[in-house]
């Protein structure tokens, strides 16, 4: 148990200065782990060496996004912060970071710079490292065509700033899977703080978002309009919220969808047209609607192999 | 620095000490500011199962007398008969006739088999994936499920245990903000977390604005780690009480219409908390229904159990089918054995404790409904086909979640862990 007067020990302790990534991290990185883990290069005899791990740490962006392994680094919790955790690791585990015999292992001083400067949130300052040089940013860089999947082809990256941005503002965001340029975007925390202004916001997702979840919230039929924009929108959840009928004729522009719940809405048989017309719908929720049980069997028999459940 | 050597608990009781001499609020005690939210984690598979509802029939449940009935071998069967369920060629115990009707969503394991014949060491090995040993407390799944996926919700936990004895729901060696929040009694509620009513809103908050003034001095000269834990613990604990999230919790808003198709014992209403949770980003809910060791009198008490169970469950699948909730939400029914076809007269009629062969079931999440997985012979001895351990069973809940399974998490003693151990998912029970 811990008694107050340590409390005021404390108290007469100097201040301490935030970690300075340029001036303390840095410098750590580039000496002990910059030589495995930098951008793609030729080697001595011409053969091209990919960083290890997939891990490059010579710039902000790479060392967020992490490996094969995941992110590098968690910020504010250096328990989930591979950067961190595999250089304290015991010199005969076959994880430890350096790796035996190539580099010398951090001191105990090194690595408490770096678990505070992950505590303090890894905040990089005005560092850039090659970030700096880049002309493409990752948002507009054209990826790899996805062929398997029809609908992620010729799909760009999902712009992180944007995703980091609604993160930040309680909703769920991330990639649909592994490897996809999908998105899923769920508005989860406080959801009477959610509307139509929200829903804007995710504009820039447009081309990305497959999965959106809205139950619950403030939005309007204005959102609505937005959403019948979001031409890879496969499942929608709008469940518990004011849209009506207006709103459900939006979404002849989201041609994939394959589910929608919209229960404890007052959408009516009028929507039963437009949801006629999407042949791809599987799985359709409209309980505590205006929605009779028997348009809904009509609509069930429409759309071939689908679920439309009233009740 | 000597203030690391308090541990995590004795820490966090003062601090919570703390606030309710100076502030007179009282904190509840799961604030898990540090746990990563669900937007870092992607899940393997698109469309993955956002939360689990992990039903524990604790005790040990009768096979043969609820998922697995042999037909009228009256030997083995005793009094239980079998009913016809809404999906041809599959049986259930006359003790679950809601159940039945719902079977088109729900997947039976019945080739479920434990190395455990102890109550305390079968649950263990069913919540944890790992046998129970002296040195170790490995994690309750919802602890690896926060830990691996994150949370939903920013105000609410990741993980909450209804009914539920706290040590079958604690993290283990990830810490005690990986545990389960207990609930007790479902109709009542989050305890400790509501605004005190004896102080105006303006004394409120002219309190926090001193206690405020007073903290940041200290925070702006001390940086530690403890300190800024406690300032974090604390400014969770505020949101949480003005967080309209935490209607999440308060069955009684539940209108009528719900109450009656739930019904009001504690189990089925713990299920309908468990579906309100989960709609408000809850990971992971276990609900606990006890009393089925049935030693003595095993055919009146296993139907006694049943009811509720039925009532319960058959509300859940319902219910959140028609809110389309269904795909999104595992619901696992695990036990930690099953009971002796052998049935011991001289206790009126009572079954053993049988770790053998016993069942399970899935409904949700992604899951194949109407099917049966595995299978015993024709005495309920035996698992003849599709043989399931309790650590298959957790690799398939992680797999319904699109978690990556053969994630390993070092525990502080330098041993490495996953949130199955060497289970197998059973990936051809989805769609």
């Amino acid at each position: 148990m811990l008694r107050p007067v340590s409390l005021l020990l404390l108290s007469v302790l100097p201040a301490a200065a935030e970690v300075d990534f340029r001036k303390e991290i840095a410098p750590i990185l580039a000496k002990v782990c910059l030589e495995c883990h930098k951008a793609p290069a030729k080697d001595a005899s011409g053969k091209m060496v990919n960083p290890k791990g997939n891990l490059r740490i010579d710039a902000p962006s790479h060392l967020l996004k992490g490996g094969s392994g995941g992110p590098a680094i968690e910020p504010g919790d250096p328990d989930k912060s591979p950067l961190y955790q595999r250089v304290i690791l015991p010199q005969n585990d076959e994880d430890v970071m350096p790796p035996k015999g190539k580099g010398t292992p951090l001191t105990f001083k090194q690595t408490e710079a770096l678990k505070n400067w992950i505590l303090e949130g890894a905040k990089f300052g005005d560092w850039k490292g090659s970030d700096a040089a880049a002309t493409v940013t990752p948002a507009n860089k054209p990826g790899p065509k996805t062929a398997a999947d029809p609908i992620s082809a010729n799909l760009t990256d999902p712009p992180a700033d944007v995703m980091t941005k609604l993160n930040g503002m309680g909703a769920v965001v991330h990639p649909a899977a592994v490897g996809s340029k999908l998105v899923s975007v769920a508005w989860v925390s406080s959801t009477s703080q959610v509307g139509d202004k929200e829903v804007e916001l995710m504009k820039p997702l447009a081309n990305n978002i497959s999965e959106l979840d809205l139950s619950d919230t403030k939005i309007t039929d204005a959102a609505m309009a937005v959403i019948g924009t979001f031409p890879r929108l496969t499942k929608l959840n709008i469940s518990n919220t004011a849209i009506t009928d207006t709103g459900i004729a939006s979404l002849k522009g989201a041609p994939n969808l394959d589910f929608l719940a919209a229960h404890s809405t007052s959408i009516s048989d009028t929507s039963l047209d437009v949801l006629k017309g999407m042949k791809k719908l599987k799985s359709v929720y409209l309980w505590k609607t205006r929605v009779t049980a028997t348009s809904a069997s009509t609509l069930q028999k429409a759309l071939p192999g689908s679920t439309v459940s009233v009740e | 620095m000597r203030f690391n050597n308090a541990d995590e608990i004795s820490r966090r009781q003062f601090m919570l000490n703390i606030a309710r001499t100076t502030l007179g609020v009282s904190l509840a005690p799961m604030l898990g500011h540090t746990v990563a939210s669900a937007a870092d984690f992607v899940p393997t598979r698109p469309r993955a199962a956002k939360s689990v509802i992990f039903l524990m029939m604790s005790g040990g449940m009768s096979h043969l007398d609820t998922l697995d009935v042999m037909g009228k071998k009256e030997a083995v069967m005793g009094k239980t008969k079998a009913v016809s369920t809404s999906v041809s060629g599959i049986q259930l115990s006359d003790s679950l006739p809601k159940t039945a009707k719902m079977m088109h969503h729900i997947a039976i394991f019945n080739g479920m088999n434990t190395t455990q014949g102890a109550h305390e060491q079968g649950q263990y090995l069913m919540e944890r994936s790992y046998v129970m040993r002296g040195t170790i407390v490995h994690p309750a799944i919802g602890s690896w499920v926060v830990r691996l996926a994150g949370k939903r919700n920013k105000n609410l936990p990741g993980f909450v245990a209804v009914s539920t004895d706290p040590n079958n729901a604690s993290g283990g060696f990830m810490g005690a903000k990986f545990s389960g929040v207990p609930i007790g009694e479902p109709g009542e509620g989050l305890q400790d977390s509501m605004q005190p009513g004896t102080i105006s809103k303006d004394d409120f908050d002219k309190r926090l604005k001193l206690a405020d003034s007073l903290n940041n001095q200290f925070h702006t000269q001390i940086r530690n780690s403890a300190i800024r834990e406690h300032k974090e613990l604390y400014s969770d604990a505020l949101r949480l009480m003005k967080c309209e999230d935490l209607k999440a919790f308060d069955v009684r808003k539940e209108p009528t219409e719900m109450q009656e198709l739930y019904g009001k014992s504690r189990f089925a209403q713990g299920c309908m908390l468990a579906r309100r949770l989960v709609e408000h980003g809850v990971r992971y809910v276990q609900v606990t229904h006890g009393g089925w060791d049935t030693h003595y009198d095993n055919f009146t008490a296993v139907p006694a159990r049943c009811k509720d169970l039925d009532d319960g469950l058959s509300a859940l699948i319902q219910d959140l089918h028609r809110r389309g909730m269904l795909q999104d939400t595992l619901i696992a029914l695990g036990t930690e054995f099953g009971r002796t076809p052998e049935i011991v007269t001289e206790h009126q009629d009572g079954r053993d404790h049988f770790p053998k062969a016993f069942s399970c079931l899935m409904a949700g999440g992604g899951i194949h409904g109407g099917v049966i997985h595995g299978k015993k012979d024709d005495r309920g001895y035996n698992v003849t086909d599709g043989l399931t351990t309790p650590m298959d069973f957790n690799a398939t809940i992680g797999y319904a979640l699109g978690l990556p399974i053969d994630q390993v998490v070092i525990s502080p003693s330098q041993r490495p862990f996953t949130i199955a151990d060497k289970g197998k998912p059973v990936t051809q029970l989805f769609t």
